[in-house]
C-alpha cells in the first residue's frame, strides 16, 4: 500500500485546497494519512475563521458503502459524536484521497488522560455514558463504528466525552487501525466476534470495546496490555482489577465484556445504567 | 405465557372439543388470499380471534411446475414476484375456476427467485404488511428469505427486516412486528447448535435491533420424517429460543417443529404452532411437489413425543403390555383406551379403526394433548419447567427403545427422534444462558 513518504505537510493541503483554508497546522500525520487544524477562509461553506479538524486518507478501494454511511452520519447529531462537516476526494501526490472534515474538539484524548493515572468510577461512568450515547447514534443509522479506544475520545475541558473518528474507519485504512486475523481495528479492544473477523457486527461489538476502555479508565492501564488473545473469551473480571470498586458498577462492566454479544447491554440501555453512577 | 396455535390451513374449522387453543397462523401456501379474505376468521372460527399471517417468503423459491397449487396460493397474496396478476372476479368466476385458471399459467408467471432490488423489496414488504394489517393480526411477521447456507452474513436477510421494521413503524405503527427467522436444517445440523455461527450472527443482530417478537420457522430439507431427529437441528431451536429471549426479544413463536416446538417452550418460546397434518407439523419444500394422500388415523402418546400407526402397531405395543406407559388420555381417545384396557383391539373401535380419512379422533386427540401440555407447562417457572422437559425426554427416549426391541414397527410409529431431542436438550441445559 502506497504511504505518505515524507508525511504530508501543510503546504500540499494548502495547495490541494487553494484558498479554503486560512491556517493549517498539523495535529498527526503518519504514513497512511494525516489530521490537521484548519481555520475557514472567506467565501467558504463555513464562517471564515471557523476551526475543524481535517483528515487525509490514503484510500483507493472506497466501497460505495462508505459514501452511504457518510451520508447517514451527516444526519448523526448527537454531542457526544464528532460533527460532520464535510467529505470528498482529491488526489495529492497522484494518489486518490479521502478528505474529511469533523468539528474540532478542545480537550485532549482520554488516550493521554489515562497516560497521567487511573480515572474515578464517576469520571469513567460519565465517558461510558457519553461515548454509549454516541454509540446509540451512530446504530440507530446502523453503523458500527469498530474502533472504539482512548485515542478515540476525546474529553472536552467540560469533562464530558466526544467520540471521534466516526464510522468511516471500518472501510479504509488508517495509521491507527492494525489488521488482526482478517478484520480492522485496533488490538486489544476488538470483541471476540470481531478478532474472528465476523462481517456482520453489531453496537454489541462497540460495547465490548467501550468495555474495555472502561476497564482501562478504571486501571490506569489497559487491562490485558492490549494482548488481544486475552480477550478471546470475553474481558477480565472488573473486579479483579482494582479493588474496592462498586459491585453493581463492576457488573454492568462485566455484561460490557461479555464474550456473547447477547449478553452484552443495548448502547440505550447502557446510557440509564450507568446515571446511578454519575451522582459524586 | 406459554401459548399453542394452530396453524390454518383451507379447512379451518376445529373440533368444538378442542379447547385451549391461543390462536392461528395462517399459512398462504395452504389457503389463498381471495379465501381467507372472505372468511370471518374470529367469528366463524373462535381460535382464530387472535391471528397471525406467516409471509412464507421462504417459499419464493418454489419451482412452480412442479408445485402449481402452491404456487397459485401464493401469488394470489401479491408479494411473491410473478409476472403478470391473477385477479379474481367474484361476479365472473367461481374460485374453483379463478384456480384453475391460475394453476394453468403459473408455470410461466411465477419468477421462483427472491426479490433483491431494493424497490421490490419495498413494494413487496408493504403490500404483505398491509394485507396482514387487514387481516387483522395481533402482531405482524415481516417477510424474510430463507437461509440456507452456514457461512451467511445474513446480509440479504438484514436488509429484508430493516426495511421491514420501517414500513412497519408507516403501515401499523401500533402493532408490534415480529422478525422471520427461516432456516434450512441444512445449516443447522452440521456443527454443534452452540458453536454454530450462523446461530450466533443471527442471535447478536436480531438482538441488537431490540426487535419486538421472533417467528422461528426450521426448513427441513436433510431429513424425511414428522420429526427433526438430529439433535442439532433440534439443539439449534433450543439456543435460538433462549438466546432471543436473554438478549430482550419480548415473544419468541416457532413454526413447523413438529412437537419439538412444544418441548421449545422449556428453552424459551412463548408459543408453538401445529397442527395434525404433515403439513401442519414440517416445513419442506419438496412437501409442495406431491399430494398428500389420504390420511389414517394415528394415535399420539405425549409419554412417547411421538404417534403410533394404527395398523397393528399400536395392538403389538399394548399386548407386550405397554399400554401404561403409552396411554394418552383425552375425551378423544378415553374410548379407544377403554376398549384397549378390557382387552379389545383397535379395530374394535370405529374412530381409531385403521381406514382412509378416518381421521377425525386423531385430530382432535392430539390438539387437546398438545393443548393440555401447553397450559400444563404455562403454570411452571422456568426452573421447573426445564426438569419437567428433562424428565418428559427422558422417559420419552426409555419408552422408544423398550418399543424398539419390539418392532419393527411402520416408520409413521415414532420412535427414532427421542434420544436426539433428550441429547439435543441436556446439551442445551448445560450451555443455556
Amino acid at each position: 500500500m502506497p504511504a505518505f513518504d515524507p508525511p504530508l505537510g501543510p503546504a500540499e493541503i494548502d495547495a490541494a485546497f487553494p484558498g479554503r483554508y486560512l491556517r493549517i497546522d498539523v495535529l498527526k500525520s503518519g504514513g497512511q494519512g494525516a489530521v490537521f487544524r484548519v481555520e475557514f477562509g472567506p467565501n467558504q461553506e463555513q464562517p471564515a475563521g471557523a476551526s475543524v479538524a481535517l483528515k487525509i486518507y490514503y484510500a483507493d478501494q472506497l466501497e460505495e458503502r462508505t459514501q452511504r454511511e457518510i451520508d447517514a452520519l451527516k444526519q448523526v447529531q448527537v454531542a457526544s459524536l464528532v460533527r460532520f462537516v464535510a467529505t470528498g476526494r482529491i488526489s495529492i501526490r497522484g494518489l486518490p484521497c479521502l478528505w474529511l472534515e469533523t468539528a474540532f474538539i478542545e480537550g485532549e484524548s482520554l488516550a493521554d488522560v489515562i497516560a497521567r493515572g487511573s480515572l474515578s468510577v464517576l469520571q469513567t461512568a460519565r465517558i461510558a455514558h457519553d461515548v454509549a450515547g454516541a454509540l446509540h447514534e451512530l446504530w440507530a443509522h446502523r453503523i458500527v463504528h469498530r474502533d472504539v479506544k482512548p485515542d478515540n475520545i476525546m474529553l472536552r475541558p467540560d469533562g464530558h466525552a466526544v467520540l471521534i473518528d466516526l464510522g468511516v474507519a471500518r472501510h479504509i485504512a488508517l495509521d491507527s487501525l492494525t489488521t488482526y486475523g482478517k478484520t480492522w481495528g485496533t488490538e486489544g479492544y476488538l470483541s471476540p466476534e470481531q478478532s474472528r473477523a465476523v462481517r456482520s457486527l453489531t453496537c454489541k461489538s462497540d460495547v465490548f470495546a467501550l468495555g474495555v476502555v472502561v476497564q482501562e479508565c478504571l486501571l490506569g492501564r489497559h487491562p490485558t496490555a492490549r494482548r488481544q488473545p486475552q480477550l478471546v473469551a470475553g474481558g477480565p473480571a472488573t473486579a479483579t482489577l482494582q479493588s474496592g470498586l462498586p459491585s453493581d458498577f463492576c457488573a454492568l462492566v462485566d455484561r460490557m465484556v461479555h464474550r456473547d454479544p447477547v449478553r452484552r447491554p443495548q448502547p440505550a440501555e447502557l446510557v440509564d445504567d450507568m446515571l446511578p453512577f454519575l451522582l459524586p | 405465557m406459554k401459548e399453542l396455535f394452530v396453524t390454518a390451513q383451507y379447512q379451518m374449522s376445529l373440533s368444538p372439543a378442542i379447547t385451549g387453543i391461543a390462536g392461528g397462523v395462517i399459512m398462504p401456501a395452504n389457503v389463498s388470499y381471495h379465501s381467507v379474505s372472505r372468511r370471518a376468521l374470529g367469528k366463524s372460527y373462535p381460535y382464530l380471534k387472535r391471528r397471525l399471517l406467516d409471509p412464507q417468503m421462504y417459499l419464493a423459491e418454489l419451482n412452480a411446475a412442479s408445485c402449481r397449487k402452491a404456487c397459485a396460493k401464493l401469488a394470489s397474496y401479491g408479494w411473491f414476484p410473478i409476472t403478470r396478476e391473477f385477479p379474481f372476479d367474484s361476479s365472473g368466476q367461481t374460485q374453483a375456476e379463478w384456480r384453475k385458471e391460475v394453476m394453468e399459467s403459473i408455470e410461466t408467471a411465477w419468477t421462483a427467485r427472491v426479490p433483491t432490488d431494493v424497490k421490490q423489496i419495498d413494494d413487496c414488504i408493504r403490500t404483505c404488511l398491509t394485507v396482514q394489517q387487514q387481516l387483522g393480526v395481533e402482531a405482524l411477521i415481516l417477510p424474510a428469505p430463507l437461509t440456507q447456507d452456514i457461512n451467511s452474513t445474513l446480509s440479504d436477510e438484514l436488509e429484508w427486516l430493516e426495511r421491514g421494521l420501517q414500513l412497519s413503524h408507516v403501515i401499523a405503527p401500533g402493532t408490534p412486528a415480529y422478525a422471520s427467522i427461516a432456516l434450512s436444517d441444512v445449516a443447522l445440523r452440521g456443527p454443534d447448535p452452540f458453536s454454530n455461527p450462523l446461530l450466533s450472527i443471527v442471535l447478536d443482530q436480531l438482538t441488537a435491533r431490540g426487535i419486538r417478537g421472533a417467528y422461528i420457522v426450521p426448513v427441513m430439507a436433510s431429513e424425511d420424517s414428522y420429526y427433526f431427529t438430529h439433535p442439532h437441528t433440534v439443539g439449534a431451536l433450543f439456543r435460538l429460543c433462549n438466546g432471543l429471549k436473554a438478549g430482550g426479544v419480548e415473544r419468541v413463536m416457532v413454526s413447523f417443529a413438529g412437537t419439538a416446538g412444544l418441548a421449545c417452550l422449556a428453552a424459551g418460546a412463548d408459543a408453538w404452532t401445529t397442527g395434525w397434518y404433515r403439513s401442519q407439523r414440517r416445513m419442506r419444500l419438496s412437501d409442495f411437489e406431491i399430494v398428500e394422500g389420504r390420511v389414517v388415523p394415528a394415535y399420539y402418546s405425549h409419554p412417547l413425543g411421538g404417534e403410533f400407526h394404527m395398523e397393528g402397531d399400536l395392538d403389538r405395543a399394548v399386548a407386550r403390555g405397554f399400554l401404561p406407559r403409552v396411554a394418552d388420555d383425552t375425551t378423544a381417545s378415553n374410548g379407544l383406551l377403554r376398549a384397549l384396557r378390557a382387552g379389545r383391539r383397535v379395530a374394535s373401535v370405529p374412530e381409531w379403526r385403521y381406514a382412509l380419512s378416518n381421521k377425525a379422533a386423531s385430530i382432535e386427540h392430539f390438539l387437546i394433548a398438545c393443548s393440555r401440555e401447553t397450559a400444563s407447562w404455562a403454570t411452571l417457572d422456568d426452573a421447573t419447567l426445564q426438569l419437567e422437559a428433562t424428565r418428559w425426554l427422558e422417559a420419552a427416549y426409555a419408552l422408544s427403545a423398550d418399543l424398539q426391541r419390539i418392532g419393527p414397527f411402520n416408520p409413521r410409529t415414532a420412535t427414532n427422534h427421542q434420544h436426539g431431542w433428550l441429547q439435543a436438550f441436556q446439551r442445551f441445559a448445560a450451555e443455556r444462558y
